[in-house]
């Protein structure tokens, strides 16, 4: 698993909690709330060698709801 | 005359992947519902989730505040469900089954695009150390 940065989504609320908008992820450390951001660890082959997300592997990998995934949207 | 045959699958994955999630941290006094991972099954790939791991640090909470751990599914294009749901609450009572660690034997199949994720919530006003974990079988589909 590689490690990188990437944008919190939510609020906390019960219907909207915190979340990242990638496919497969876990959480490292908690959330910078200042920031909205989090550091998340991802599957080697979805991180590219200078460490950021591959979004065409992405893209291929899980197809259906993820194939107009944006890597800018995430990335923080 | 008799009836034909039955067809035999062509190919059987034996050697399937081990995949597992696994998250505990201190989660802080008034900590908003927050999803701690989330995993998504692949295209072309079908997993047999075995078991599901919660645990809450002690179940001795305020009246009226919660400490909660959640597993959620939503299937591929469709809307969330929650699978295993441990509470800790005074007021009701109940622990995850009056216990601060429970274990699920959780046999259910996940097809391509299904989203599986581990949430959980601390409206205590102490921290909590909160864990949650799952182990799955990852098959060629």
């Amino acid at each position: 698993m590689k490690k990188v940065k990437v944008k919190i989504a939510g609020d906390g609320s019960e219907e909207n909690p915190f979340t990242v908008n990638l496919p497969t992820w876990l959480m490292i450390g908690d959330i910078d709330k200042d920031k909205k951001n989090v550091e998340v660890y991802l599957p080697d082959d979805e991180v590219d060698d200078k460490g950021k997300i591959n979004e065409k592997r992405i893209r291929e990998k899980y197809k259906k709801n993820w194939s107009k995934f944006k890597k800018e949207d995430v990335e923080g | 005359m008799g009836y034909a045959p039955m067809p035999i699958k062509p190919y059987y994955d034996r050697n399937p992947s081990v995949v597992t999630k696994f998250h505990q941290a201190s989660i802080p006094a008034g900590a908003g519902k927050t999803t701690r991972w989330s995993l998504t099954i692949p295209s072309n790939k079908t997993v047999y989730m075995s078991i599901i791991y919660m645990h809450c640090s002690d179940w001795i909470i305020t009246a009226g505040r919660y400490a909660n751990n959640y597993f959620d599914i939503t299937p591929s294009g469709g809307s969330l469900g929650t699978v295993a749901f441990g509470r800790h609450n005074k007021v009701y009572g109940v622990g995850q089954n009056g216990s601060t660690t429970q274990t699920l034997t959780a046999i259910c199949y996940l097809l391509e695009g299904d989203k599986i994720e581990y949430k959980n919530r601390n409206t205590d006003t102490v921290a909590k150390t909160m864990a949650g974990s799952v182990n799955m079988l990852e098959f060629d589909a």
